[in-house]
């Protein structure tokens, strides 16, 4: 026995990894809530950072636009105090705001159009940071309407301090400047005249640049319409606005960054942009300048100690899942080795040793009891194979002695088919198949003095029961039917024996019949059978009857039944069809009998008997299909065949009854033997047997005294003669004489009897019919040297 | 059918010739009918002539021999054809004669 290999899905092996896809899936979990975790705190911590850095920056401008603002107030009631002298001192006012105050490149007092009529139209000291040092000038002139300029318009209108927008410098170098313009107001708040700062933003960059704590995060800082006021792209600043740039690159995020910074928020933004990467944005508002301020940070950087550590847990966890997975299985291993052991113990009892060891358990689990389950199952399975072992011999024998019965039921019934295949008048099959082993049907048939003696019968019930009484009834027939012509005398005398005894209410339907082979003349005695069917042919058309039959009780019912015989006469060509009730009563699946209907369709009329029977029986199994046989089927077939009209010879020749004549006969006999071409030896034989016949007719036939003729015929085709007896004495019948015994001694040997022995022993068959009230007896011989 | 009876070495010989049939036997049984009545010692059945026997035939060895042996003396049958023993066989007479 083959055993599959159980090695690729062992239990170790999936209990590991159940185990440690558990471990993996917790630990992973794990993983990512700590990063996640880790990754909200980080950014938590950086928005942090760049909220304290915009703060921080935000207040150091804040204290360059205080530190600037102070500087040009502070200056008010000293310019009100020296307006007297213009040139003197308001130059050296502007001068003294450029050197005190290094954020301040340049400084400016602008007067009202004609407000020095001398100075002409416009006067406007100015000084500005140039090369190192301070240069000093006269701003307005008619190239430069100063009035026009929003510095000076805008404070004039609000009376108040106002910083300008950003503007490009062209005057003295390349510079991004803004300017805090402050009036100067009279007694009755008429303003006169407007003082001025301008402050480089070139230190904003810078700034900027000092925030940067990362290696990829840079600021931006924004105007309030959006212009760049501060970026790394230096040509950027003043020349784009955050719009411009966020439609060159298609980001609305940005754009939408954009409209919260001018709108004053202060917030944190994730852009996702091709360009920019995945990114955080901070922003402020710088709220003294309408600005605001930006802080871009690169999320991978920004992420970059998280997935470190990130990576570094997936690494533990890959080791941890490593020690695990070896040390798991190991452990399982040990655990489940037993189990192993176990199948192995299994896989030898299935293979037939029933004492195969077992592990040793030390443990008190599991595993104990699957130890003490086997050990029980292991004893309970030996005592069962023992018993079976038991029952099965007992069953075999009874198995043995059943066939042995059906072989001696089987060999009780004529089983060499054609079983005359010298006989040119008889063609005779039967079939039986038994629905169990053994059957209670019958058949059988023998040829006695030219009579064809046959039965067929069905036992009540089946298997060995039946059989037996099958087997009484057919020796029965056998041993009553030697001396009795009679069927319905041979019926009621097996019916007294049967019925005497009956204690287990058996009977036996049962059909006897005899057939004259010489004349065809058929007397039959049916006991409760089914009918045979006669196939006669009359005018060369076949016609298939039913035989008709007395209603007898079966056998064995009833004792004292007086059973009636019948008689008919059958023409050669004539084929008799017997059965029992297997074939009618043969159900198909759908219960549907086969019926005597189909039975009569079925019967082939032109066939010899075994070819009418094994096409009865293809068609009776071609009805039941799958069905199970439910009883015993026997068919036996009966052809009486026209005898072979091909005379080769024939003589007659009549003697009176006289012993005196003997020799006539002997003459008669040496003519007809000489005329068939016998030997010496075989026409002794044949004058023996006929001058036994026709003496032993003389002696009893014709009472002493009377006068009577004997006729005798020879007739011989090409296989046989035949000697015809006739003549017209009282009936005697010396087939009906008991045998002598040959064995006995010469005192105990009775002196007759020798003669009809000697013709049985001479002949191959010798037949009497009383018929038209004259004995006729046929003596049959074979031809042998002419086979 | 002719029979012959002799005296010969103690033995009475009955010769047998020609065909003994029904028809031949009660002549038969006439001739040897002193013999039967007057056993004096063993007797031989020459059958070296005989042509054929019937049932008749054998009866009458039958009473020759029933006669003989309740004196004790024997009856040998000699001389017999292939196929007269072949009668003495299917009628089972081999058993009841002695065969010279």
């Amino acid at each position: 026995m083959k055993h599959e290999n159980l090695q690729s899905t062992s239990f170790a092996s999936r209990l590991s990894l159940c185990v440690i896809l558990t471990v993996a899936i917790i630990l992973l979990g794990a993983a990512v809530v700590a990063n996640r975790f880790v990754r909200d705190g980080i950014l938590r911590e950086e928005s942090l950072r760049a909220t304290n850095a915009l703060d921080n920056a935000e207040e150091r401008i804040e204290t360059v636009f205080v530190t600037v603002e102070t500087a040009v107030k502070n200056r008010t009631d000293e310019i009100k105090k020296n307006l007297n002298t213009p040139h003197e001192e308001l130059y050296r006012i502007t001068r003294e705001i450029v050197e005190t105050n290094p954020e301040i490149v340049g400084s400016a007092i602008a007067f009202e159009p004609n407000y020095y009529p001398e100075e002409g139209h416009f006067f406007s000291p100015y000084s500005y940071r140039g090369s190192g040092k301070i240069h000093s000038k006269q701003l307005g002139s008619p190239t430069y309407d100063y009035t026009t300029k929003e510095w000076f318009t805008a404070p004039m209108m609000t009376k108040a301090g106002h910083w300008s927008e950003p503007y490009r410098d062209t005057g003295g170098g390349e510079m991004t400047m803004i300017t805090y313009s402050h009036p100067l107001q009279d007694e009755n708040g008429r303003v006169y005249a407007i003082v001025t700062a301008d402050v480089s933003l070139e230190w904003l960059s810078s700034m900027m640049d000092s925030l940067k704590y990362h290696d990829r995060s840079y600021c931006f800082m924004l105007a309030k319409n959006g212009t760049i006021l501060a970026h790394p792209v230096k040509r950027t600043v003043l020349n784009e606005t955050i719009f411009d740039i966020s439609q060159q690159l298609g980001n609305n995020d940005l754009k939408q960054v954009g409209h919260e910074m001018i709108e004053g928020h202060t917030d944190m933004k994730r852009i996702q942009s091709p360009h920019l990467g995945h990114s955080f944005i901070f922003y402020k508002p710088i709220a003294r300048a309408g600005w605001s301020m930006a802080i871009v940070c690169n999320a991978s950087e920004f992420f970059h100690n998280a997935f470190k550590a990130g990576l570094i847990v997936v690494v533990i966890i890959i080791v941890v899942l490593s020690l695990l997975t070896f040390f798991l299985k190991k452990a399982v291993h040990r655990l489940t080795r037993p189990l192993e052991q176990f199948t192995k113990a299994v896989n030898e009892v299935a293979d037939g040793n029933l004492q195969a060891k077992l592990p040793r358990i030390k443990s008190k689990d599991e595993m104990l009891r699957l130890y003490k389950a086997f050990h029980t199952m292991q004893k309970s399975l030996t005592l069962q194979m023992d018993e079976l072992k038991l029952v099965n011999e007992q069953k075999g024998r009874i198995e043995r002695e059943l066939q042995i019965a059906s072989n001696i039921q089987k060999a009780m019934l004529p089983k060499i088919f054609p079983p005359y295949p010298d006989r040119d008048d008889i063609d005779i099959y039967g079939l039986q198949t038994p629905a169990k082993a053994v059957g209670g049907d019958l058949y059988d048939f023998y040829i006695r003095d030219e009579k064809l003696f046959f039965c067929i019968g069905d036992v009540s019930g089946k298997g060995i029961p039946a059989s037996l009484v099958m087997a009484v009834a057919r020796s029965l027939f056998r041993t009553l039917s030697m001396h009795e012509p009679h069927p319905s005398r041979i019926i009621t005398q097996i019916n007294e024996r049967m019925a005497e005894d009956n204690q287990q209410e058996m009977f036996v339907t049962l059909f006897i019949g005899v057939l004259d082979l010489p004349t065809g003349r058929l007397r039959y005695c049916n006991a409760g059978h089914n009918p045979p069917v006669l196939i006669t042919e009359t005018e060369n058309r076949k016609q298939k009857t039913f035989l008709s039959c007395d209603s007898n009780i079966p056998v064995g019912v009833m004792s004292g039944w007086k059973f009636t015989q019948q008689e008919t006469n059958i023409t050669p060509g004539t084929t008799l069809f017997l059965y029992t009730d297997g074939l009618t009563e043969a159900e198909n699946k759908q219960h549907d009998l086969f019926g005597d209907d189909r039975m009569i369709e079925a019967l082939a009329s032109d066939t010899g008997s075994q070819d009418t029977t094994e096409q009865m029986e293809k068609a009776v199994h071609e009805f039941t299909g799958d069905a199970e046989q439910s009883d015993d089927l026997t068919m036996l077939t009966i052809c009486y065949i026209k005898p072979d009209q091909n005379v080769r010879f024939q003589k007659e020749i009549t003697l009176s009854n006289d012993i005196s004549q003997i020799p006539q006969l002997n003459t008669y006999v040496d003519e007809v033997c000489e005329a068939i071409g016998f030997d010496m030896g075989a026409t002794m034989q044949m004058n023996l047997a006929m001058e036994e016949a026709v003496v032993n007719v003389m002696n009893y036939a014709y009472p002493k005294g009377t006068a009577g003729d004997i006729h005798i015929m020879a007739v011989a085709n090409d296989k046989r003669i035949k000697f015809i007896i006739q003549d017209s004495g009282m009936p005697f019948d010396p087939t009906k004489r008991n045998e002598v015994d040959t064995s006995l001694s010469a005192e105990d040997r009775p002196i007759g009897g020798l003669g009809i022995h000697l013709i049985t022993q001479l002949m191959d068959s010798i037949n009497y019919e009383r018929k038209d009230n004259m004995n006729v007896l046929t003596l049959r011989k074979k031809l042998e040297n002419k086979d | 059918m002719k029979t012959t009876i002799q005296e010969e070495n103690n033995y009475q010989v009955i010769y047998f010739e020609g065909r003994l049939d029904t028809s031949a036997s009660s002549q038969v049984q006439q001739e040897v009918q002193p013999i039967i009545d007057d056993i004096k010692s063993d007797i031989i059945l020459d059958c070296t002539k005989l042509d054929y026997i019937s049932s008749s035939g054998l009866r009458i060895f039958l009473s020759i021999l029933k006669s003989a042996k309740p004196l004790g003396k024997h009856v040998y049958i000699q001389g017999l054809s292939n196929d007269l023993r072949q009668v003495f066989t299917m009628t089972g007479f081999i058993n009841l004669f002695e065969f010279k």
